[in-house]
């Protein structure tokens, strides 16, 4: 099913009434489903303590994006181009496994797999090109807490051990298409798959001692209060994904970083 | 209009036509004001002549209001160094040490280089520092009587500090952040970063009078 995007200008209505014969087809990922409003409590809270976060209905794309969707926003978008985009929004290795400027691939079949090699400035582009945004932290960690079944995986004893041993698996030569493993329960695939997703708020992760020994700030980062002590291994992988967030640059790309979009729900 | 209309659906067809296009056609960004929307369009900073180099701050192409309500973007700094500081005014205790960092550097250099020198102050709280908010702080802060400081959207605000590294929360009424003081050279690079509260000044007064030698 298609999420409802509002037309963002006249020119877009006009082009959406007759535009049902050039929607894209669902294979690109392009495709969003609507993630209801909740509140929990995160798998890892750097405060250390077991703060609620409320999120608002929003939308997030059902798989990673893919090396096809980017293409077209490169090829629209010559700003952000490998050979174009500035140094100050992204580093060296920027689409580096890209055979051009406008071809990720000889092989079309690479287009299913996700994007990587692409920065926090090169997936907000085209997360705003395609109408939408990178989710938050608070959006991407409740929507990846839901199981096969549940909406809270920690129902779901299966569920945590599938995540864990992803984390021990080792990484594959040539990245699998995106949306092929299981969803869950929302109907999303690959939260804990395939790559490192990029989110907006990537960047709040701020120590709160200006040193960055300071004793108090370690003791938070690395104990985590509440969340820390249980023996919940969930937590694990919640503590991976934050420590890697909080290491990242947003100038910064990998060959295991690749995002999603998001949109506010209504 | 209507040329233009037609134009659009012309290029759509043609696009569709094509093998491997995404959909995303009808989601495009707004056409900023100018017609030229093609897959080729470029705006000023693309254009060879003109165009910062690559790690240049003048990138971020985004408007800002000055707390005289006139609209400026980072580019129009270009040319002078730039002290450029993020904090937020209702901030009580670590920023006030920030603007006594910022001072002690205005101070540090000659009448003539301060003249040169653009100082520019963000804010990371544009919701409640709006552009009257911050004449008022101008106001109170009498050394800063030859700053600019300016008022963008959350977006150019998260995007300004992720170029310069610093990090910021919102926690309740407050923020946390990290504290930074900034050297620009003239073409928007990032010349000299001053890290943490009070730090020594002799290494960024070294980075403006740099830049002012390269003018």
């Amino acid at each position: 099913m298609f999420a409802i995007r509002k037309p963002a200008s006249t020119l877009a209505a006009v082009l959406a009434a007759a535009g049902v014969f050039f929607m894209a087809p669902h294979a690109q990922g392009a495709e969003r489903v609507r993630v209801p409003a909740g509140a929990f409590t995160p798998l890892y809270n750097p405060e250390g303590t077991a703060a609620t976060l409320a999120v608002a209905a929003f939308y997030l794309d059902r798989t990673p994006v893919t090396k096809a969707a980017f293409e077209a926003f490169v090829r629209a978008v010559p700003r952000w181009r490998k050979s174009a985009a500035p140094a100050v929004f992204r580093d060296g290795n920027y689409l580096k496994d890209w055979a051009g400027d406008e071809t990720y691939s000889a092989s079309a079949s690479a287009g299913a797999q996700p994007v990587v090699n692409v920065s926090w400035f090169a997936a907000r582009a085209y997360c705003k090109w395609a109408g939408g945004r990178l989710p938050t932290t608070a959006e991407w960690e409740y929507a990846a807490l839901a199981g096969y079944r549940e909406r809270d995986a920690r129902r779901e004893p299966g569920y945590r051990d599938d995540v864990l041993r992803w984390y021990v698996t080792p990484a594959e030569a040539t990245l699998p298409a995106v949306g092929r493993g299981r969803p869950n329960a929302y109907g999303l695939y690959d939260l804990h798959t395939l790559v490192w997703e990029w989110v907006e708020d990537f960047n709040t992760a701020v120590s709160t001692g200006d040193n960055r020994s300071d004793s108090d700030s370690e003791r938070n980062l690395f104990c985590g209060g509440a969340a820390g002590m249980s023996t919940d291994r969930s937590d694990y992988a919640a503590y991976m994904r934050f420590a890697m967030r909080s290491s990242l640059l947003p100038s910064y790309t990998g060959q295991n970083v690749g995002f999603r979009c998001a949109a506010d729900g209504e | 209009m209507h040329r233009f209309y037609a134009l659009m659906l012309a290029l759509l067809f043609m696009a569709v036509a094509a093998p491997r296009t995404a959909g995303a056609h009808d989601e495009h960004h707004h056409h900023h004001g100018a017609a030229a929307t093609t897959a080729s369009e470029s705006d000023d900073l693309d254009a060879e002549a003109s165009a910062p180099p690559g790690g240049s701050v003048y990138w971020l192409d985004g408007t800002w209001m000055t707390d005289a309500g006139a609209p400026v973007r980072l580019r129009d700094f270009e040319g002078k160094p730039v002290v450029l500081t993020l904090l937020y005014t209702s901030c009580k205790q670590v920023c006030p040490i920030l603007v006594e960092d910022v001072k002690r550097i205005q101070q540090a250099v000659t009448e003539n280089e301060r003249a040169a020198t653009a100082f520019v102050v963000v804010t990371i709280d544009p919701e409640r520092d709006t552009p009257a908010a911050l004449a008022a702080f101008k106001k109170k802060t009498p050394a800063a009587k030859a700053w600019t400081f300016l008022n963008g959207s959350p977006d150019q605000v998260l995007e300004l500090a992720s170029v310069l590294g610093v990090r910021y929360r919102k926690a309740g009424a407050e923020f946390v952040h990290s504290n930074k003081i900034t050297v620009l050279d003239a073409k928007g690079e990032i010349a000299h970063q001053a890290v943490g509260l009070r730090a020594p000044v002799a290494d960024t007064i070294k980075a403006i009078r740099k830049v002012l030698d390269l003018q």
